[in-house]
This record gives structure tokens, C-alpha cells and sequence, in this order.
């Protein structure tokens, strides 16, 4: 059985040096993990989603939502729980 | 892993098209509350809802921040009051009284239930409440009023139906230096759902668990952009079974955010209402869906066919996405707190005729509709009429929520601020039904066969 609480970041904006590791660092600082990453970069633009393990996460999803936004200045953030995924795309 | 897709379609749902859990609502019998005593009864009334709400808010914003979705209102409905009053007679204001302190206390920004049904005749306690329903919503807040006057089974009591044209006049007047908000409060029903979440018109129905937990899901901006990206020429079929998906897909979030905060807050899981309930915000808006259907302004011939396919994709896919679908669910057409449906009233294109066309094929009925301030009470109580008797001969939940506008005529518009909007005085017919409303008695009950 999946004890695992995940949650999904999203990061979308201008490509720049060094997103994914500030988001990363991010994540780690909230003491929650990556379990998969996924990214692309088109022209300029650069989408990331980040699903990460939450289970033991220190804080609240806001705050680790404001913290990445804080390092990602100009760019969209946004963390959400997997649950209203998989509720919505799963029949 | 989640498909991009998907992630995006969801984060653009809340983020730009305004989803939202229009209300979590906990629904609190207070039939064991009651008590010879007036002030013993408020008094328990009181500690029960603060008892068991108490962290309704508190619920509702830690769940929000979870999952990220806006939690617009938390309320909550009780037992119809007039059964309480009915038990410990005295003066029923005290309840409402009660009702807006607990509300306050606990801090929803509504509270339902200070109700009547007396579709088939009054008994102890209804004539007493409906009689103080003006004052109970002068010298009330957040306590909602609502009174189910008619149903399929029983008919319309047209004695309840002429004193509902009265009592709206009076809220309306008690409350005019405050935009007639009285009237807003206020809600005449036939057919009424004991499981509605949605203000003003829920109350706890007799019929229910001792406290439930229901939410209320919203989404017009989501569905009008959906169709804004389909191709002109789709065919009516495909349009409705977009908007079957994209209902699914609102109610699901209801769905996950009601169990989740029925677990937290220790009480049963309702129901899920989904309905298509606009704002009077940009891109929330009903009457903007119709539009993008493909009518040129809300009100246009062609309204009422738009709306009945809209109101049956939206049940079809909440049906599908939860098990415990109820309240209401369809589409709300309330004029003031719909920008389309203002527009529309502004520019004359929408009528309260094509309204009361729209209302035999859409959720609920005549909502949020200023009328001119000098209308007599039997022509409210004779729109009371009108549409109870289209809920009765249909088989379905209408309702009146009329604002008569003290001291303004047609043209000019009342203001209510936040969710409840604004509105402009909509024209009515100003030859007199009074001498059928005078008759009172009852319309009987339909034939349930020989349908034509």
C-alpha cells in the first residue's frame, strides 16, 4: 500500500541559469523529496513538473509554494496536492 | 506521473477561470434543541451550532491551502425554525437572534434556516415565523429566511403565497436605507430540496442525519472557456458533452474536498451540489456561457433551449463524478450576481418573462431580480404564483428571490456589494392579479398522468 502523500510543483517562465536547482534546494529545505522530475524548455520558455514526496514535509504546502516563489522571483509557481489530480483526470 | 496536460488544465481551472468551492455548508438538526422555554431553546440552539461548527472556517481554509483551491463560504443550515418555534411559541426573532450570534461567533458568513414549509397548510409556529420574517432579517446579519410555499404532491398554498408577497415587500422596506437587503435574505420556494448548501435558501430538512457535511461547487468561468476554445461550427452534441466532462471534472474537487472535510470535522458526508453559480466577477458568468453556446446576449431567443441543454451536461456529468449528488445542482441564473445577466438587464435583452422561461428548464428560479420599489404586494405574491406553479407542474425546485428597490424606479439600480452584486430595476406588468390573490386558499395538486 502507497503511504506516500505527494504533491506536484509546476514551474513555468522564462528559462534561466539555474531554476530547477533553486527549486530543488527548495524542496529539499521543506524536507520533502523528488520522486520524478519532468522538463522541457521550448524556444525560451521553460515548464517543469516536480512530483515530490510530502509525507514528511516540514511546514505547509503554501509555504514551501511561497519559498520557491521567493527564490523564482518573476516566475509561476504553483504546488498543489496530487489528490485533486487524480481526482479530476481519473474516472 | 501525472500527465502535463492534465497538471496544467487543472492549475488554469482555478488559477484563471475561477473554480472554486463555492460553499462548504454543514447542515445541524435542531430538533433536539427544542424547549417550552424560548430562551432555553435559543440557548441550546446557540451551543449546538457553536458545538459542532466551531471549526467549520478554520476547516474549510486548512483544506483550501492544501489542495490550493479557494474556499469561497462556509455556512451553515439548521432545522426549519418554525418547528422550534412551533414547540416553545414566544417571539421568533429570538432564534434568529441566536442564529446571528452563533454565526458571528463561529464566523460563517451565512447562516440558513429560519424557515417554514407550509406547501400544504400552516401549523404551529409557521404563521408566527413567517409573520416576523421582515424583522428577524432587519435585525439580523447573516441569518437567511426561506419558505417552501408549494410542491408536486401537495399544490400551492396560495394563503402562504399572498402572505410571501407581503413579507417581501416588508423586508424590503425595513431594510431600504441597506439596499433592501432584507429581500435578498429571503426565499420563496416550491418543491424545496432539504439538502440544498447553497444561500439563501438552504435549511436543514427533517429527513437528514443530526449534522452533515455538503459542499457547493462552482465553476461558469471554467465551462465558458472550454467552449471558448472549441471551434464555432462544433455541433450542439459535442458542446454538451464537453460540458458533461468539464462538469465531472468541478465535481470531483467537491467531492474530494467534502469527504475530506467531513473526516476533519467528525461528521457525515453530505452531498455535492454542482452548480453552475456565477459571481458577479468577470469570467464568471452564466449568462457568458449561453453566449459562447452562440446567442449574441443573454435574453435572445434561443436563451431557454441553450440553458436547458447547459443545466441537464452539468447534472449528467455530476451524476457520473459523485456518488452523492444533491442539493440543487444545474445552473443558477441569479441576475444581479451574473455580469452577463446584468448587461443582458441592462440593455433590456433579458426580460422577466424569457427569466421565468428560462427558470422551467434551469436550477431553481426567479433569483436575484430587483423590481421597482411601488410594486404591490400581490403582484410579488402573483410572481410567487407563477413560478411555484412551474415547479409544481414540472416536477422540480423553483424558487423567488425578488429585491422590490424602496423608492426607485425602473432604470436605476440597487447595489448589495460582494457575492449578492447589483442590479438594475427590471420592468413588471402593472395590471392587478389581486383579486386572485385575495382568494387564497390552494391550488391542488397536479395529475400525475395524462402528461401533454
Amino acid at each position: 500500500m502507497d503511504t506516500q502523500e505527494k504533491a506536484v510543483i509546476t514551474v513555468v517562465g522564462k528559462n534561466a541559469i539555474g531554476i530547477l536547482a533553486k527549486a530543488a534546494t527548495c524542496v529539499a529545505d521543506a524536507n520533502t523529496s523528488v520522486i520524478q522530475v519532468s522538463q522541457i524548455v521550448m524556444d525560451e520558455f521553460f515548464t517543469m513538473n516536480m512530483l515530490v514526496d510530502i509525507s514528511q514535509i516540514r511546514g505547509s504546502i503554501q509555504d514551501l509554494e511561497n519559498d520557491i516563489k521567493q527564490h523564482l522571483p518573476g516566475i509561476e509557481v504553483h504546488v498543489m496536492h496530487e489528490n485533486i489530480f487524480n481526482s479530476m483526470h481519473t474516472i | 506521473m501525472l500527465n502535463t496536460s492534465d497538471i496544467m488544465e487543472t492549475i488554469s481551472m482555478i488559477r484563471d477561470n475561477n473554480l472554486d468551492i463555492r460553499t462548504t455548508t454543514m447542515g445541524i438538526s435542531l430538533l433536539d434543541c427544542a424547549d417550552t422555554d424560548i430562551d432555553k431553546s435559543c440557548t441550546k440552539v446557540y451551543d449546538k451550532i457553536c458545538r459542532l461548527a466551531g471549526n467549520l472556517v478554520a476547516t474549510g481554509d486548512d483544506i483550501a491551502a492544501k489542495y490550493g483551491i479557494p474556499i469561497v463560504n462556509k455556512r451553515v443550515s439548521v432545522t426549519p425554525i418554525s418547528m422550534l418555534a412551533g414547540i416553545s411559541g414566544g417571539d421568533p426573532v429570538k432564534y434568529a437572534k441566536a442564529l446571528d450570534r452563533a454565526a458571528h461567533e463561529i464566523g460563517v458568513n451565512f447562516i440558513g434556516g429560519y424557515s417554514a414549509l407550509v406547501q400544504k397548510g400552516f401549523s404551529a409556529g409557521d404563521l408566527e415565523l413567517i409573520e416576523s420574517i421582515p424583522r428577524a432579517l432587519a435585525e439580523t446579519e447573516l441569518v437567511c429566511s426561506s419558505v417552501n410555499v408549494g410542491s408536486t404532491r401537495a399544490g400551492i398554498n396560495m394563503d402562504a403565497v399572498r402572505l410571501m408577497g407581503e413579507k417581501i415587500r416588508l423586508a424590503a422596506e425595513l431594510t431600504k436605507d441597506n439596499q433592501c437587503i432584507g429581500a435578498a435574505k429571503l426565499v420563496v420556494f416550491c418543491n424545496a430540496v432539504e439538502d440544498n448548501p447553497f444561500m439563501a435558501g438552504a435549511f436543514h430538512g427533517v429527513g437528514e442525519a443530526d449534522h452533515v457535511l455538503s459542499v457547493g461547487v462552482s465553476g461558469p468561468g471554467v465551462v465558458r472557456s472550454v467552449l471558448a476554445a472549441m471551434p464555432d461550427d462544433a455541433p450542439l452534441d459535442v458542446v454538451a458533452e464537453t460540458i458533461k466532462k468539464t462538469a465531472f471534472k468541478i465535481t470531483r474537487v467537491g467531492q474530494l474536498v467534502g469527504s475530506e472535510a467531513a473526516a476533519r470535522l467528525n461528521t457525515q458526508f453530505g452531498i455535492v451540489d454542482l452548480s453552475l453559480a456565477p459571481t458577479p466577477a468577470v469570467g464568471d458568468s452564466v449568462a457568458h456561457i449561453l453566449e459562447e453556446i452562440g446567442l449574441e446576449q443573454c435574453g435572445a431567443h434561443g436563451t431557454t433551449a441553450a440553458l436547458a441543454m447547459l443545466n441537464d451536461a452539468v447534472k449528467k456529468g455530476g451524476v457520473m463524478a459523485s456518488s452523492s449528488v444533491g442539493g440543487l445542482s444545474g445552473a443558477f441564473i441569479p441576475v444581479s450576481e451574473d455580469a452577463g445577466m446584468i448587461d443582458a438587464a441592462r440593455e433590456g435583452t433579458l426580460s422577466i418573462e424569457k427569466l421565468e422561461a428560462m427558470t422551467a428548464v434551469c436550477s431553481v428560479g426567479l433569483d436575484m431580480i430587483v423590481v421597482p420599489g411601488d410594486t404591490p404586494s400581490e403582484v410579488i405574491s402573483a410572481i410567487i404564483a407563477d413560478e411555484a406553479a412551474i415547479g409544481m407542474v414540472n416536477s422540480k425546485t423553483t424558487a423567488v428571490r425578488l429585491i422590490p428597490a424602496i423608492g426607485l424606479a425602473e432604470g436605476e439600480e440597487l447595489n448589495f456589494g460582494g457575492l449578492l452584486g447589483y442590479g438594475p430595476v427590471m420592468k413588471l406588468r402593472t395590471k392587478s392579479p389581486a383579486k386572485m390573490i385575495m382568494r387564497g386558499g390552494r391550488i391542488p395538486a397536479p395529475l400525475q398522468s395524462l402528461k401533454n
